[in-house]
């Protein structure tokens, strides 16, 4: 009698048969969720990535642009097309005797105009943790690979 | 045993075989090979490895007028990957645009793909212009395909590919060429910088490129680090001056038939070069046509050719001794025309004697027999002690690359002898760049302080200025000196009505006419002409100093150069907002 108590009754075959499936189909949902969600992510970080290669390319783009605009700015107001267009203009170096001098209160004289671009910044460190930019599979891969130098190394299983 | 039955015998196998496939693949995962396989494909396609160059620093003149910059070009070239290119097609639109020779170009489109070639380069430096109108026939031809040939591909422009790059240029030209040197931008991967300002600072302006591995793959794009420019400059050259001066010396050498020029413009209480002009000179924008190194041996002759400068030194050697204490002003020399020294006669430029003359008149009338005798009284250890306070025989140190020097020798040395003291009084015997006779009378100009003549005005680094400030390097002479001789010759030039002098203004100043050494000993039917002038006299805000060799007109250097002198300064006041001598006179007294 203490050996065992005999199920004096058990579930119809079809209500088991019902159980497996649900199981099985529980696993296949899990599975179909976890890919989803997995491929969502990656396609979202793919997206992300190819823009900000996308932005690197426009900024090598941008920088060349304001060299060729500054040195074409500099062609167009050179000497010798500001006397050109001074001489279309009728203006005239004036002679030493035509002019007057006078003293003006608080002006200093003519300064130095250079525009120059902002200092380049410092690329901070990404917040970014490397295992969020990691596949799935490498992820494994690392851990399984952690897990037999672990073993090398004489550490306990967890 | 219950029977298994050979469905479920075969489910056993293919699962087994399933299970062994996938262990297998783990294990190759995991194996040592499969490892450095990773590591390998990882090494090789999981980053490109590129080198980022910084965009060349841009040279400024000293109020922000941009003399060299960086311009974007492209290089068009041929994809071989792409099949559908027709080398008929691409012959046809692009020999004409790109200035080839239409089979050059239809051969190297017919260039068979190869592992090892699979890109052409068909033209560098193409304009933008151009690139446009390769992009517009290339739409238009992807819309309307102009009829192709049987067995060709579609008539389009498919293949042709073009990249943007920067090159150096200079938008105003050949103007101060001659202090900005050039870079060699033909030479993409080997390109460099040659004189000037462009090779003394070369590393600053390069700046430094930075290698960085660029992932692959897009979802591990991060972002790629900016690269600062190569560090810009600000000249102390006035762009303005320094197109008036070339003007003034391009019309002088012509009119004069000289074989070249050079004026220097300094502002002597600083030695900023205000403006350094030469004749010839290059357009840096087309280095490579340009023979006149090769030619003249020389790119800046302010800076790399030194010679006899004749009269001009005197002021120097009055200088000295007038400092020494051996002379003063009102010194009485007999002037016999001639004088003996060493074994040696030495005459004046006439050989005529000019008499009883103070020393304002032996500088007015450039007497060679007065200045040996006023070097005599100096003595030779004296003599050559203040030369070598004034810098000559030595660099300057000037900020650009090239300069020359030809040392100065000095008693006991193998080249030195008696004469030598006489001869070097009035400018013979040594040899000088323009550039180290301004530093020298700078002093002058300057009551008695020389300043280091410099060519950098800033440096911009990431955005940040720095300025450099004026240095003094000696004072060879007293101010008490300085001002005694810059009196001495301004009335020099007065009384002689020298083709010098400025309306308005008070300028001191001497002439130098100074025959040229040969083989055969002195010749004097072509000599160096100059002029060194300063002022004004009571407040010297520029020296110029003007050499003209050879000319042809007149050998004289009042005749040739002082006139170059005057006209020089004539836009100099404008440019520089100097008054008349009276009027600045007046507003010093209004603002006191």
């Amino acid at each position: 009698m203490a050996n065992g108590f005999i199920q004096a009754f058990q579930q119809a075959p079809w209500r088991v048969q019902i159980q497996r499936l649900g199981l099985i189909l529980l696993g296949l949902v899990v599975f179909g969720s976890t890919a989803g969600v997995y491929l969502s992510i990656s396609a979202n970080a793919y997206a992300t990535g190819v823009q900000v290669q996308e932005y690197d390319i426009k900024r090598d783009e941008y920088q060349r642009e304001i060299a060729d605009l500054q040195t074409q700015k500099a062609s167009y107001i050179s000497s010798s097309n500001m006397e050109k267009r001074a001489g279309e203009l009728g203006f005239e170096v004036p002679a030493q005797e035509e002019l007057v001098y006078m003293i003006v209160p608080g002006y200093t004289g003519r300064q130095l105009d250079i525009k120059t671009s902002p200092p380049s910044q410092e690329i901070k460190p990404s917040l970014i943790k490397p295992a969020f930019s990691q596949s799935l599979w490498e992820y494994l891969v690392q851990s399984v690979l952690l897990m037999g130098n672990d073993l090398q190394s004489g550490g306990a299983l967890p | 045993m219950k029977n298994l039955g050979r469905l479920n015998i075969l489910g056993i196998i293919l699962t087994t075989l399933t299970g062994l496939i996938f262990m297998r693949m783990i294990y190759v995962q995991f194996s040592n090979g499969g490892q450095e396989l990773l590591k390998e494909a990882e090494a090789n396609y999981r980053y490109e490895h590129e080198e980022i160059v910084p965009t060349r620093g841009s040279i400024y003149d000293r109020w922000g007028n941009l003399l060299a910059g960086n311009k974007v070009v492209y290089e068009v070239g041929i994809n071989l990957n792409n099949s559908e290119r027709n080398p008929r097609i691409i012959a046809k639109y692009l020999s004409g645009l790109l200035n080839m020779d239409y089979n050059d170009v239809y051969d190297q489109a017919s260039t068979p793909l190869k592992s090892s070639k699979q890109y052409i380069l068909l033209a560098d430096f193409v304009d933008n212009d151009t690139i446009n109108k390769i992009q517009e026939i290339k739409e238009k031809l992807a819309e309307n395909p102009d009829p192709s040939l049987t067995g060709e591909a579609d008539g389009t422009l498919e293949g042709i590919e073009w990249q943007p790059h920067l090159k150096r240029e200079y938008p105003e030209n050949a103007l101060a060429s001659n202090v900005l040197g050039f870079y060699g931008f033909l030479d993409r991967k080997d390109g460099s910088a040659h004189y000037g300002v462009e090779e003394e600072y070369n590393k600053l302006l390069a700046g430094n490129a930075m290698q960085v591995d660029i992932p692959i793959e897009p979802r591990e794009a991060t972002e790629i680090p900016t690269v600062p420019p190569g560090d810009s400059l600000v000249l102390t050259i006035d762009r303005r001056i320094q197109q008036s001066v070339e003007e003034i010396l391009d019309r002088a050498v012509e009119k004069n038939q000289a074989i070249s020029g050079t004026i220097i413009v300094m502002d002597p209480k600083t030695g900023e070069i205000l403006a350094m002009a030469t004749s010839p000179r290059i357009n840096p924008n087309e280095y490579w046509e340009s023979n006149m190194v090769v030619e003249t041996k020389s790119y800046n002759r302010a800076i790399d050719i030194t010679y006899e400068p004749g009269s001009v030194f005197k002021v120097l050697t009055m200088a000295a001794a007038m400092d020494a204490g051996v002379v003063t002003p009102d010194t009485v020399f007999d002037d016999t025309g001639s004088i003996e020294l060493s074994g040696y006669t030495i005459y004046n430029w006439d050989r005529s004697a000019w008499g009883q003359q103070t020393m304002l008149g032996c500088m007015q009338h450039s007497l060679n027999v007065c200045l040996t005798w006023v070097a005599l009284q100096l003595g030779s250890t004296n003599f050559y002690n203040y030369m070598n306070a004034f810098g000559i025989g030595q660099y300057t140190n000037i900020d650009l690359a090239g300069e020359k020097v030809f040392p100065l020798s000095y008693p006991g040395d193998t080249g030195w002898a008696d004469i030598s003291l006489g001869t070097n009084s009035f400018g013979q015997g040594l040899a000088v760049t323009p550039l180290q006779m301004v530093q020298a009378i700078g002093a002058i100009a300057n009551d008695g302080k020389m300043m280091a003549p410099h060519i950098i005005k800033s440096i911009i680094k990431n955005g940040e200025k720095t300025d450099f400030p004026a240095r003094q390097i000696g004072q060879p002479i007293t101010t008490k000196t300085a001002h005694d001789l810059s009196d001495m010759l301004a009335i020099s030039l007065e009384e002689e009505a020298s083709s010098a002098l400025v309306e308005g203004y008070r300028v001191s100043g001497k002439t130098g006419t100074a025959e040229i050494p040969s083989p055969e000993g002195y010749i004097s039917n072509v000599t160096n002409a100059s002029f060194v002038g300063w002022g004004p006299t009571d407040d010297p805000e520029f020296i110029v100093y003007v050499w003209l060799e050879k000319p042809k007109s007149s050998i004289w250097g009042s005749v040739v150069a002082s006139p170059v002198f005057s006209k020089v300064v004539e836009k100099l006041v404008v440019l520089m907002d100097i008054p008349p001598d009276t009027t600045r006179r007046q507003l010093l007294m209004t603002k006191n």
